[in-house]
C-alpha cells in the first residue's frame, strides 16, 4: 500500500512537472505513422489485431475545450497502405465516463470483451475520402469532464479506439490532443499511453525509433513482445542502468518475447527501447507491448514519464590514481 | 433644351454585385454569461425554463438556476442525482426531469430536488419526453429505452435499440419518434412494450427532430442534411427537404422551431442559422450567427426559446448566449448609402428606393433575407442639384423624383439617366413637391405648395390641378395619402379633412377653436383611417368624423406627428422628430422608442416610410435608413413571471428555517409562515424574469391587508413595508415588460403576523378564567366572611337581644320610673296648683284683714309689723300666682289665637305702670310684625310681663335716661321680640342660674324667684328659644324667639342658628 501510493506521488509530480507533447506519435519517438489495418488483412503485414488503443490524460485543473485531431484518418491517399483497392473502413471512437480507462478490458493489449468500455464521445468511421488525405480531422470540442477522472493518472481520462471494420488495407495516421480545433496547441501537462503500440518504422537505415515504457517499482523483470518485426534492425534498451541491452525482436508474422531483469535503479523510470533499422525495409509496421513479471501490461507514454533515460555507469575511476597492483 | 433637361450627366451609377455576404449593419446584441456571471461550468448541454419562468442550465459540473441576473448553482449536495447534467425536460404538471452523464434521474417539483434513480440507466441519458398518456420515456446514448409510468413504475428496454446511440426521443401521439445515430426508429407504443413500428433512414445518424406541423416533423441529421417526417394513419415515410444552402454534409445537432415557421438549425462548430420553412416545403436561410459576427463560440450544443421569445444558445465551453434580436436595423453608409440623411423612402417589388440629400440608393431585398443589402445600386445628383423631398415608383425601372424647388424629376433605372419631368415656369409654388404617391390606377398624385396635381405617369401634363379654388381646403399640401378604397387625403394645416373620391369631400375639424394641423394619414387593416397632427397627436376617422384621438398622455411619444403608417399586425407607427411609437391599437398600448432608451435614431422624416414585399417598415432618419424588422417582433401576450429572490426582515438576511419546517429550494421562502407580533418589518425582493432586456422590466406591488389599491409602477425590484400590525396578509407583485404588458396573474406570498400573546383568544379565554375563578374565589371567601361575619352578627344579635331585652326591661324600669315621676310630678304639680290656688283664698283673706287692720290700727310699730306682713303676704301672694303660672303653663292646654302685639303691649304697660317707676324711664315699643301670629296670649302676656317687670325694675341710677326698649319683628315664620334696657345688668358669676327656680339675684328682689324660671318654662313649651346677654351697669338684652304655631316646634328649632340653653 506504501508503495502504491508512493508510485502514484511520483507519477503525479512527474506529470505535474513536465510538459508533455500530445503528438501520437511523439516527436521523441521518431515513429512515422501509427498504423490501423482493415480488418480483413493478413496479419503478417504487421497489425496483429486491427485495432489500436490510446488513452489521453488531461490534468484536472483544465477547463477549456479539448480536441482530437487525426491526420490522415481516411484510408486510400498517399500515406496509406493501400492493398489492391481502397476499400478499408476505420472508425475512430472516442470514449470516456466511468471505466472509459479503469476497465481491465480498456487496457488489454487486445480489442477483446467491453474494450469500448465507458461513453461514446464520438464516433466517425472513414474511408476512401480524398478530403482528409493528409488533412487532420477534429473530433469535438470535449469537455474535459466528460473523460474518466483516474486520480492515479492525475487527470481525467479518454479513451480513442481506431479499428478498422472492413477491407485489407493499412490505415496510416497521427493523433494530437489540442486546446485548438484548427491547429495543434498542446494542451498543457497532458499526456497519452498505450499498452500495446502499432507503428511503421522508417524506411531509412540508421534512422532511430524509440518507444518508452514506464517502469514501476513491482518490476522485477519484463517481457518485452514484438510482431512481425522482420528482423528489421536491431532493438536495444536503454535506461539508467543499461546501456544497451539488447532486445530480441521477432521476424516475419510471429511473436516474440525478449525477457529482461530490472534493478532497483530503473525502478520510477522510463526504459528507451530504441529501434535502429538497419535493412532497407519498408513500410515495415510492427507491433510492441511490454509485460512485467506477473504478465501484466507496461503503459507505454509517448513522452517518457521522467525524460529519456539516460545510462548512469556504476563505475567511477580517479584520474591520476595508481593501483598499487600494478608497480 | 430638353438635351439641356436631359442630364448629361449620368452620374456615377455603381453596380454592386455581392453573392451571399451578409453585412454587418448592427446585426444583433449577443449577452454572454460564462464562469464570471456564476454559471457552474461553462459546457452546457441542456437548457430547460421551469413553471416560475427561470432558465435550468445544465453543465457539466451542476445544474445553474438563472433568473435574468443572476445564477445560483446546485449539486448532489442539494439533491441532485449527479453534478453532470445531460438532459432535462419539463412535464405537462410543471415538474421539471434532468437526465445525467452515468444514467442518474433528479425531478425538481419547483420546490425541491429529489433523486428518482442514481442509475435508471447505465449510460447518460439523451433525451427525455413525456407521452400523451403521461408516461416519461428516457432515450440513453447505449443503454436502450426507459419507460416511467405515472405511478413511477420503471419499464427498462435494453434491447430495443441496440448497439446505437439515442440522440433524441420524441413523443406523438402513439407514437416514440426515436433519433438514434444509425437512423430513425418510430416505436408504437400502444401495447405494453413498446415495438418497433417502422425504421427511416438506415445507416444515418439522426441527431434532432423537430415537430412542424400536427403531423409533420423536420428531422435533422449528422451529414444528410434535413428531413422531412410524416406520420399519418395510414402511412409513415420521409423525405428530403431542400435547402438552399448547403447543410448537407454538416454535423447538424440543433432543430428548434420558432414562430411563423421559423426553425433555428445549429452545426456544430459553425454556430447557428435561422432558416425559414417555405409553403414548398424549402428552407431559406435568412440570418447566420456564429463568431464572426457576435458569437463567442461557435459550439451551440444546446439550444432554448423561452415563452417570451427570447433566444437562449448554451455553448460548449462558453456558458449561455443570450441572442437578442433587434427588431430595429439602421444602414447608412457602410451598407451603400450615400449619406446618413435618409429624406425619402419608398419600395417597388422587391426594390426599395432611399433618397440621399439629391442621389438616390436602390436595393433588391431577398426574401426571408432581412440582412442581405448586397445587391444595389446608386444614382447620384439626380436632380440637377436641388434636393429630394419625395419618391414614387409606379412602373419598374422608373423613379419619380419630388424635389424641394425644382419641380418633378423622373429616374431611368435602367441606364441611369433622369430628366426634369414637370416643371411649371411661371408657378414656384407647383414646383416645391411636398410629396408624391400613387393611385391603383397608377396615376401620380403630387402634394405641392400650390394644390395637388394628378398626372397620368406617361404625360407630364397635369390631369387635374386641385386648389382652394376647387373646393381644397389649403392650397399648402404637405401630402397625399391613398386609401384601400383609392380615395386621395390630402394632409394641410390649420383647417379640416379633406380627401377626393371624384369630387373633394371635406370633414369638420374635431377641435372647434382651431383646426387640425395635419401632417400625414394612413389607413388600418380595418379600413379606419388615422391623421398625423403637428401639435395634436393622432386621430381616428372612420369616414364620417373623428371616433378617437391619442396624445402624449396616453402614451404617444410626441404630439407632433410627422409620418404614420400600419404594418401588417395592424400596429400603427408615428414618427417624430424625437423617436417612434409602436401603437397597439387593439389594446390601447403605446411603446415610445427614443434615442434615451437605447433607440437607433433621433429624428424621424417628414412622410419618409414605406412597406416593402415581407411587410417590414422601413423609415428615412437623418442619421440613416432604418427598418422595423416584423418577423423578428414576436407578439408578446402575456408579461413576464416575477419570483420572489428573498425576503428580508428589518433589512437584514434571515434563516427562515427558525419559522418554517416547509421551504422553496430556490430562494428559501417559508411556506404557512407566522410570525410574533414584533418581526413585521418586511422588504420583498424580486425578479421580473426577462433574458433579454431584464434591466427594462417595471413592477408594482400591493400588501393586501395592508393597503387597498396597487402601488404605482416601478423599476425599483423591493419594496418594504414596515410595521405591519397583526393579522393575514398576502403580498401580490406584477410585472410588465418593455412593451408594456403586465402579467395578468400575480405572484403571491401569504404570511400572518400573530396577535401578542395580550390579544390572542387563549389568553382571553385564560384572563377570562382567571377572572372568573377569581370572583369565585372572591364570592367564596365573600362569602364565608359573610357567614362568618353573620355568624358573629348572630351571636352578637343574641347578645344585643340579651342587651335589648336587659334595656327593654331597663327601658320599661326606666319607663315605669319615669310614669312614676311624671305621675309624681302630675300629683305634684297638680298639689301646687291645688294648694297654690287654694293658699290663695285664705291669702286674700289674710291680706284683706291686714289691710283692714292697718287701716284701723294707729299704732306706728303695729303699723311697721302690718307693712311687714302685707309686704309678705303680697310676695307669697307673687309665688303663689308664679307656681300657679307654671303649673298652668307646663299642663294646661295652649289656647292659640291670633295675637295682637300691640294690645298685649298695651296691657303689659298698664300693668307696668302700676310699679313704682322712675321718671327717667322710657319705655318704647318698636313692632314691625306684619304677619299673622298664632299663639297662646296669655303665654306670650306672661313672658312679655316677667321680662319687661324685670327689665323696668332693675335700673340703673346712675343713668340720666332709663331705656327700656321692646322690638318685635318677623323672624322665620315666627316672632323675634328684643327686650333691651340700659339697667344695671347681671354679673357674670350669677348669669347662667338666673333662669333657675327661685333664684333671685339679691336678697333685696322682691320677685318670687320664678319670673325667670316661667318664662323659660313658657318659651319652652311655644317650642321658642330664649337669649340672655348682659354686662354689669350697661344693661341686659334679651332676645327670644317664638315661632307661629302653624310650625312644628322640632321644625321651629331647626330654624333658629343658637341653642336653646346659649346665653352670653
Amino acid at each position: 500500500m506504501q508503495k502504491k501510493i508512493i508510485f502514484l506521488l511520483v507519477i503525479a509530480s512527474i506529470l505535474n512537472h513536465n510538459l508533455f507533447s500530445q503528438a501520437v506519435p511523439s516527436s521523441e519517438e521518431n515513429i512515422p505513422y501509427l498504423v490501423t489495418f482493415g480488418n480483413n488483412s493478413k496479419t503478417s503485414w504487421g497489425d496483429d489485431d486491427f485495432a489500436q488503443t490510446f488513452f489521453f490524460i488531461i490534468p484536472k485543473d483544465m477547463k477549456k475545450p479539448i480536441f482530437l485531431r487525426v491526420f490522415d484518418p481516411e484510408t486510400g491517399g498517399t500515406i496509406d497502405e493501400i492493398k489492391e483497392l481502397p476499400d478499408t473502413k476505420t472508425t475512430i471512437s472516442i470514449y470516456g465516463g466511468q471505466g472509459a480507462y479503469t476497465h481491465l478490458d480498456a487496457q488489454k493489449e487486445q480489442p477483446i470483451g467491453n474494450f469500448k468500455s465507458g461513453i461514446e464521445l464520438a464516433k466517425k468511421t472513414f474511408s476512401n475520402q480524398p478530403e482528409y488525405n493528409e488533412q487532420w480531422y477534429t473530433f469535438g470540442p470535449f469537455n474535459p469532464t466528460e473523460g474518466e477522472l483516474v486520480n492515479e493518472l492525475g487527470g481525467y481520462v479518454i479513451k480513442v479506439i481506431i479499428q478498422g471494420i472492413s477491407g485489407n488495407d493499412g490505415n496510416l495516421y497521427k493523433l494530437f490532443l489540442s486546446q485548438e480545433q484548427n491547429s495543434n496547441i498542446k494542451v498543457e501537462g497532458a499526456n497519452s499511453l498505450t499498452y500495446e503500440y502499432t507503428f511503421r518504422l522508417n524506411d531509412k537505415p540508421g534512422s532511430i525509433s524509440h518507444i518508452y515504457p514506464f517502469i514501476n517499482e513491482d518490476v522485477v523483470s519484463i517481457k518485452i513482445h514484438t510482431f512481425d518485426y522482420d528482423n528489421d534492425g536491431i532493438a536495444r534498451i536503454i535506461s539508467v542502468d543499461k546501456r544497451y541491452e539488447p532486445v530480441q525482436v521477432s521476424g516475419d508474422n510471429e511473436w516474440m518475447a525478449s525477457l529482461h531483469k530490472i534493478s532497483d535503479k530503473e525502478h520510477r523510470t522510463s526504459l528507451d527501447i530504441q529501434m535502429i533499422k538497419t535493412n532497407p525495409i519498408n513500410d515495415n509496421n510492427i507491433v510492441f507491448y511490454i509485460t512485467n513479471q506477473y504478465d501484466k501490461l507496461l503503459p507505454f507514454y509517448t513522452s517518457p514519464l521522467g525524460g529519456a533515460p539516460k545510462y548512469k555507469p556504476t563505475i567511477g575511476v580517479k584520474p591520476g590514481l595508481k593501483s598499487t597492483q600494478q608497480k | 433644351m430638353i438635351r439641356f433637361l436631359f442630364i448629361t450627366f449620368f452620374g456615377v451609377f455603381i453596380f454592386l454585385f455581392f453573392t451571399n455576404s451578409l453585412l454587418n449593419a448592427q446585426q444583433f446584441n449577443i449577452k454572454n454569461y460564462n464562469i464570471n456571471e456564476g454559471i457552474a461550468q461553462p459546457y452546457v448541454y441542456t437548457i430547460a425554463q421551469g413553471k416560475l419562468g427561470r432558465l435550468w442550465v445544465g453543465t457539466g459540473d451542476g445544474l445553474s438556476s438563472f433568473d435574468g441576473v443572476k445564477f445560483q448553482n446546485y449539486s448532489t449536495k442539494d439533491g441532485l442525482a449527479e453534478n453532470f447534467v445531460t438532459s432535462s425536460f419539463r412535464d405537462i404538471d410543471g415538474n421539471i426531469w434532468f437526465g445525467h452523464y452515468e444514467g442518474g434521474l433528479t425531478i425538481y417539483d419547483n420546490n425541491k430536488f429529489k433523486v428518482f434513480s442514481k442509475s435508471i440507466a447505465q449510460s447518460p441519458i439523451s433525451s427525455i419526453c413525456q407521452d400523451d398518456y403521461k408516461n416519461i420515456w428516457i432515450g440513453t446514448k447505449s443503454d436502450g429505452i426507459v419507460k416511467i409510468n405515472p405511478s413511477s413504475k420503471i419499464d427498462h428496454y435494453k434491447d430495443l435499440i441496440s448497439n446505437t446511440s439515442i440522440n433524441k426521443i420524441h413523443a406523438y401521439q402513439h407514437y416514440l419518434i426515436v433519433a438514434t445515430t444509425d437512423g430513425l426508429k418510430i416505436l408504437e407504443n400502444k401495447t405494453l412494450k413498446p415495438t418497433i413500428q417502422k425504421s427511416l433512414l438506415d445507416y444515418i445518424s439522426i441527431t434532432n427532430i423537430a415537430p412542424l406541423s400536427t403531423d409533420k416533423f423536420l428531422i435533422a441529421t449528422q451529414d444528410e442534411g434535413i428531413f422531412q417526417l410524416n406520420i399519418s394513419k395510414d402511412s409513415i415515410y420521409t423525405e428530403e427537404i431542400y435547402s438552399e444552402s448547403s447543410i448537407k454534409g454538416l454535423d447538424i445537432n440543433i432543430l428548434f422551431p420558432d414562430f411563423d415557421n421559423i426553425f433555428w438549425i445549429g452545426t456544430y462548430g459553425q454556430g447557428i442559422s435561422k432558416f425559414k420553412y417555405t409553403p414548398d416545403q424549402k428552407l431559406i436561410k435568412i440570418a447566420q450567427y456564429n463568431t464572426s459576427n457576435g458569437l463567442t463560440n461557435n459550439y451551440i450544443k444546446s439550444f432554448f426559446i423561452d415563452k417570451d421569445g427570447d433566444v437562449i444558445m448554451g455553448t460548449f465551453g462558453n456558458g449561455i448566449e443570450v441572442l437578442i434580436d433587434p427588431i430595429f436595423t439602421l444602414y447608412g453608409k457602410k451598407e451603400g448609402l450615400l449619406s446618413a440623411n435618409a429624406n425619402a423612402v419608398t419600395s417597388y417589388g422587391n426594390a426599395l428606393f432611399i433618397a440621399n440629400d439629391n442621389s438616390v440608393v436602390k436595393f433588391i431585398l431577398k426574401k426571408y433575407k432581412l440582412n442581405d443589402l448586397s445587391e444595389k445600386s446608386q444614382y447620384i445628383n439626380v436632380v440637377g442639384g436641388a434636393k429630394i423631398t419625395s419618391i414614387i415608383s409606379i412602373e419598374e425601372d422608373v423613379l419619380f423624383i419630388g424635389t424641394d424647388n425644382n419641380g418633378i424629376w423622373k429616374l431611368n433605372l435602367a441606364n441611369g439617366a433622369s430628366e426634369r419631368w414637370f416643371y411649371s415656369p411661371t408657378n414656384t409654388l407647383a414646383n416645391k413637391i411636398n410629396h408624391l404617391n400613387k393611385d391603383k390606377k397608377n396615376q401620380l398624385w403630387v402634394a405641392t405648395e400650390d394644390g395637388v396635381f394628378l398626372f397620368n405617369s406617361s404625360s407630364s401634363k397635369p390631369i387635374n390641378h386641385l386648389t382652394m379654388e376647387s373646393g381644397l381646403l389649403h392650397n399648402n399640401i404637405f401630402s397625399v395619402f391613398i386609401d384601400s378604397r383609392n380615395t386621395a387625403w390630402f394632409a394641410t394645416h390649420g383647417s379640416g379633412i379633406s380627401n377626393y373620391n371624384n369630387k373633394i369631400n371635406t370633414f369638420p375639424s374635431p377641435n372647434e377653436s382651431s383646426g387640425l394641423e395635419i401632417n400625414a394619414f394612413t389607413e388600418d387593416r380595418k379600413g379606419n383611417i388615422w391623421i398625423g397632427t403637428y401639435g395634436q397627436g393622432i386621430y381616428k376617422f372612420d369616414g364620417k368624423k373623428v371616433v378617437k384621438k391619442y396624445n402624449q398622455s396616453n402614451g404617444l411619444g410626441s404630439n407632433y406627428c410627422y409620418l404614420i403608417n400600419c404594418d401588417k399586425n395592424n400596429n400603427l407607427w408615428v414618427g417624430h422628430k424625437n423617436g417612434l411609437t409602436k401603437c397597439d391599437i387593439n389594446n390601447e398600448n403605446f411603446v415610445f422608442y427614443q434615442k434615451k432608451d437605447d433607440f437607433l435614431v433621433d429624428e424621424i422624416i417628414n412622410n419618409a416610410s414605406t412597406e416593402d414585399f415581407d411587410g417590414n417598415l422601413w423609415f428615412g432618419s437623418s442619421e440613416g435608413l432604418l427598418r422595423y424588422n416584423l418577423n423578428v417582433d414576436k407578439p408578446k401576450k402575456t408579461g413576464p413571471s416575477v419570483i420572489i429572490t428573498s425576503i428580508e426582515l428589518y433589512f437584514q438576511k434571515v434563516d427562515w428555517k427558525k419559522y418554517s419546517n416547509q421551504l422553496y429550494t430556490l430562494a428559501q421562502i417559508p411556506l404557512n409562515l407566522e410570525l410574533p407580533y414584533d418581526k413585521n418589518h418586511f422588504t420583498f425582493h424580486v425578479r421580473g424574469i426577462s433574458f433579454s432586456e431584464p434591466d427594462k422590466i417595471k413592477y408594482k406591488y400591493k400588501l393586501e391587508g395592508f393597503q387597498k389599491d396597487w402601488s404605482l409602477e416601478t423599476k425599483e425590484d423591493f419594496v418594504t413595508y414596515p410595521n405591519i400590525p397583526p393579522g393575514k396578509y398576502i403580498f401580490k407583485v406584477v410585472a410588465a415588460n418593455k412593451e408594456g404588458i403586465w402579467q395578468e396573474v400575480p405572484m403571491q406570498f401569504e404570511f400572518i403576523i400573530l396577535n401578542p400573546f395580550w390579544k390572542t383568544w387563549w389568553f382571553y379565554l385564560i384572563t377570562f378564567l382567571f377572572v372568573l375563578l377569581l370572583f369565585v374565589l372572591i364570592l367564596k371567601f365573600r362569602t364565608r366572611a359573610l357567614e362568618r361575619e353573620q355568624k358573629i352578627l348572630q351571636e352578637e344579635k343574641i347578645k344585643l337581644l340579651a342587651e335589648i331585652t336587659d334595656r327593654k326591661r331597663a327601658e320599661r324600669k326606666l319607663k315605669e320610673s319615669e310614669d312614676r315621676l311624671k305621675e309624681t310630678n302630675k300629683e305634684l304639680n297638680t298639689f301646687i296648683y291645688r294648694a297654690s290656688h287654694d293658699l290663695k283664698g285664705p291669702l286674700s283673706t289674710v291680706k284683706g284683714l291686714t289691710n283692714l287692720g292697718q287701716m284701723e290700727i294707729k299704732d306706728e310699730a303695729s303699723l311697721k309689723y302690718f307693712g311687714l306682713i302685707s309686704d309678705r303676704i303680697n310676695r307669697l301672694d307673687f309665688i303663689l300666682k308664679d307656681l300657679i303660672n307654671i303649673v298652668e303653663i307646663t299642663e294646661v292646654v295652649l289656647q292659640i289665637e291670633a295675637i295682637n302685639f300691640n294690645e298685649i303691649l298695651a296691657e303689659i304697660k298698664e300693668e307696668i305702670h302700676k310699679i313704682e317707676l322712675p321718671k327717667a324711664l322710657r319705655l318704647r315699643f318698636n313692632i314691625e310684625y306684619k304677619n299673622l301670629f298664632m299663639g297662646d296670649k296669655r303665654a306670650l302676656y306672661s313672658v312679655l310681663l316677667n321680662l319687661l317687670d324685670n327689665a323696668v325694675r332693675y335700673y340703673n341710677n346712675d343713668k340720666t335716661d332709663i331705656l327700656v326698649i321692646v322690638d318685635i319683628a318677623d323672624y322665620k315664620n315666627g316672632v323675634l321680640i328684643m327686650i333691651s334696657d340700659n339697667g344695671i345688668g347681671i354679673p357674670t358669676e350669677i348669669k347662667s342660674r338666673v333662669f333657675d327656680m327661685f333664684f333671685r339675684g339679691t336678697d333685696q328682689s322682691k320677685g318670687s324667684g320664678l319670673g325667670l324660671y316661667l318664662v323659660k318654662k313658657i318659651v319652652n313649651r311655644l317650642g321658642g328659644k330664649i337669649k340672655l346677654t348682659s354686662l354689669p351697669k350697661q344693661g341686659t338684652q334679651i332676645e327670644l324667639f317664638i315661632p307661629s304655631y302653624n310650625e312644628s316646634i322640632e321644625d321651629a328649632h331647626e330654624k333658629i342658628n343658637y341653642p336653646i340653653t346659649s346665653m352670653e
